[in-house]
């Protein structure tokens, strides 16, 4: 699997040569470290997952800057999942354990054994650890997932009988989004992120109503904003738009809003199906099922993928077709990934 | 111009010479304004703007991540210390008017969102104004004809009395009779030895001192609206585009503490000795200024301290409760609005609130020149009759 990354370069994260942030480009480094099966991103590192299990590191640890390293996991690994924040990476393991690497005293600490299980208060003595499924931190956020169960580590905020099929997390907000199609965000609201029309913070997940009976596929939380799709493969956003991340104008002389705290459904000109979404801390970027990429949000760092002449974009714009490097690509994009102040496509044979 | 350039460059080169430590604070962002900070001594000017830039941004989101009052000093120390850094990286790029203009954006953001360096950001912010002042352009008279607009079309709430007015009040009268007994006053023939009454009038007056600076500006028509918001502008395109013409929504710069940020602008104006009958001793009063088009609303309301509000261009039309009548006026339940009333004094919807019929108001038309005393915990609502700058002092 190929990559095009594209963002934030201040700390070296996607290129050791240059100081500039950088437009779409091609990441150069699968020959040695092997294929790419995720990649993730904190403000001041990327983090590649191979699939030997290997994280490969850039960007600064501990006061230094390293320069696509593969991380000693003391065998640990090989990993099946990772996530990053300026902390700390979580990552979970061939057998459901889930790692935490700090990344100022580099020291690999297990999350599972601490999280907080309300049956521990029983006397079985062989009690079984749980299964970690799901991870997803920010900065302020560190979040892990059982089968029906979920951790704000290391306490436990939700219980269902049904299956967790997704956690996100932004700057303040929680996201989960069920097998039922079901989505339920905690945390706080400030910026409308919540998406319950309310600005109160919520102490536990509370289910989203207003997207009720229909059914979400895929969701994704920014800093302070959160998307979701429904199985009509129509794209809702919500929370706040500061910098156009919504999609929708922010200028509010010209009707536009600030914020939306209630899910607002994004129009295209055209019919258009949207099959993923994934939400930076302030950009977003959606793909359809033709497999277009479309963007909006800030952009001062090129998290878009492209140069604009305005430091933010409060309408989707189409990627696919303002890249020069997307232009002419003729691989599948299989997932998009955005993340802090960066993006990143993975890339089909 | 070059000459004070250079001056500006000069007095920002101690402070961004002292030693400092961000570590504890994040250690990635210290990393990176290190780097900026040695880059700008080299000739590698852009590459250390881009790194302070990413600092500076970086910061803003910590500030918008959890409750303001829960930032760490320190964040907002580096904000200042950064702004300090960018502001000499600007000055050092180029030096033409659209350049300083951006300088003193980015100095007034770290005057607005820092706690640290006021002193030098303050200082060069005045510098530049004065530059800037050097190719200022004047454009058509923009005075603010009130004369015309002054107390017609409004439909005035006749319920209740109107404020007693003095003439110049003495010390003692003002004591016993009004700030002992809590009761609102409204004084004139005090604020003729103000300069504001006479030079404010002329808005270009504003733009030419400290058009270039960033100041804050409500959107819409009241705090408690869904739809209101707040952004930072000039204070020229404030003026131009939100004062002197109407826009389609409402825009305020209300309860800004404008002559901190601005020390020229406070020769102006004259704190009202009434101010120092304060219990505390030596207090300063909290100064703020309001300033906007015709029609600004701020909802009914109290606040905590006492308040002189003097007119000095304009007027305004205020409706004034007894702390008596809180119950009647319906305060929201939110944590944020308590202190708001959910009432509107102008519609009162009385199937909602009925218990407001029983209320009596006090009112007065607050014109040029005069002052009106609210007792700390009066409900008011303020609306201007025409364009309006006013100054408020609270003190205790």
């Amino acid at each position: 699997m190929g990559m095009f990354w594209c963002g934030f370069n201040g700390f070296n994260q996607l290129n050791i040569e240059s100081n500039v942030d950088l437009d779409f480009h091609a990441y150069g480094n699968e020959g040695n470290h092997g294929e790419i099966l995720q990649v993730a991103f904190s403000w001041s590192t990327a983090s590649i997952l191979t699939n030997s299990g290997k994280i490969v590191m850039s960007g600064l640890i501990n006061q230094k800057i390293i320069n696509f390293e593969i991380l000693d996991d003391l065998g640990y690994g090989p990993f099946k999942s990772i996530s990053s924040s300026e902390s700390n990476i979580l990552a979970i393991d061939s057998i459901g354990n889930c790692w935490s690497y700090s990344k100022c005293n580099l020291k690999w600490n297990d999350i599972t054994s601490i999280l907080q299980r309300e049956e521990q208060v029983s006397v079985s003595e062989n009690q079984s650890q749980p299964s970690i499924n799901h991870i997803c931190c920010s900065d302020t956020i560190h979040l892990a997932a059982t089968y029906n169960e979920i951790y704000s580590i290391p306490t436990k905020i939700f219980n269902s009988k049904f299956k967790v099929t997704q956690v996100a997390c932004g700057f303040e907000h929680i996201v989960i989004l069920m097998e039922t199609g079901c989505l339920y965000t905690q945390g706080s609201s400030s910026r409308g992120q919540l998406g319950h029309g309310e600005l109160n913070e919520e102490d536990y997940p509370r289910l989203l109503i207003s997207l009720d009976g229909i059914r979400v596929i895929n969701t994704s939380a920014g800093g302070w904003h959160t998307a979701a799709i429904t199985e009509y493969n129509d794209l809702y956003m919500w929370g706040w738009n500061h910098s156009g991340q919504l999609g929708i104008s922010n200028c509010p002389e010209n009707g536009g809003i600030i914020m939306a705290p209630e899910p607002v459904l994004i129009n295209w000109q055209e019919e258009t199906d949207i099959e993923q979404v994934s939400l930076g801390a302030r950009h977003s970027m959606v793909l359809t099922k033709n497999n277009i990429l479309w963007g909006c949000g800030w952009n001062a760092h090129k998290q878009l993928g492209i140069e604009t002449y305005q430091l933010t974009c409060d309408r989707m714009i189409n990627l696919s077709n303002l890249s020069p490097l997307l232009k002419c690509n003729l691989r599948k994009i299989v997932k998009v990934v955005c993340g802090a102040w960066n993006s990143a496509l993975l890339l089909g044979k | 111009m070059k000459i004070i350039v250079d001056n500006v460059l000069q007095h920002l080169e101690s402070s961004l010479s002292a030693e400092f430590d961000y570590r504890n604070v994040h250690e990635a962002l210290d990393f990176l304004f290190r780097k900026s900070l040695n880059d700008s001594h080299t000739e590698n000017t852009k590459v250390a703007l881009s790194s302070v830039e990413a600092v500076l941004e970086k910061v803003w989101e910590s500030f918008h991540t959890g409750s303001w009052a829960d930032v760490p000093d320190g964040m907002r120390k580096l904000y200042s210390h950064a702004s300090l850094l960018k502001t000499k990286l600007l000055l050092k790029t180029a030096n033409d008017e659209r350049m300083l203009k951006k300088t003193i954006k980015a100095i007034d953001m770290g005057l607005l969102m820092g706690n640290a360096f006021r002193n030098e950001l303050t200082i060069a912010a005045s510098l530049l104004c004065k530059a800037l002042q050097q190719t200022f352009v004047e454009v058509p008279v923009k005075l603010c004809d009130n004369s015309k607009s002054n107390n017609n079309s409004y439909a005035f709430h006749r319920i209740g009395d109107h404020v007693p007015i003095l003439h110049q009040p003495s010390l003692e009268t003002f004591l016993r009779d009004y700030l002992k007994s809590k009761k609102p006053i409204k004084i004139t023939g005090n604020m003729e030895h103000w300069p504001a009454i006479n030079k404010w009038k002329d808005l270009n007056y504003l733009i030419k001192l400290a058009g270039a600076r960033l100041v804050p500006v409500e959107i819409g028509s009241s705090y408690a609206d869904a739809d209101w918001s707040q952004k930072l502008i000039t204070l020229e395109e404030f003026i131009n585009i939100h004062v002197v013409q109407e826009g389609e929504k409402s825009t305020y710069l209300a309860q800004h503490q404008l002559f901190n940020q601005i020390p020229e602008l406070k020769d102006d104006i004259r704190v009202p000795e009434y101010c120092y009958l304060a219990d505390v001793d030596g207090e300063e009063p909290d100064i703020n200024a309001w300033l906007g088009p015709k029609g600004t609303v701020s909802p009914t309301h109290y606040d905590p301290k006492n308040n002189f509000l003097a007119q000095v261009v304009g007027s305004k039309y205020i409706i004034l409760y007894d702390p008596k009548w809180s119950e009647y006026l319906y305060p929201y339940d939110d944590k944020f609005l308590k202190n708001t009333a959910q009432v509107d004094p102008v519609k009162p919807d009385f199937c909602q609130f009925p218990n407001f019929s029983h209320v009596k108001a006090m009112h007065c038309i607050l014109n040029e020149g005069e002052m009106l005393f609210i007792p700390s915990g009066w409900w008011h609502r303020v609306e201007s009759l025409s364009v309006s700058f006013s100054v408020s002092f609270w003190w205790m």
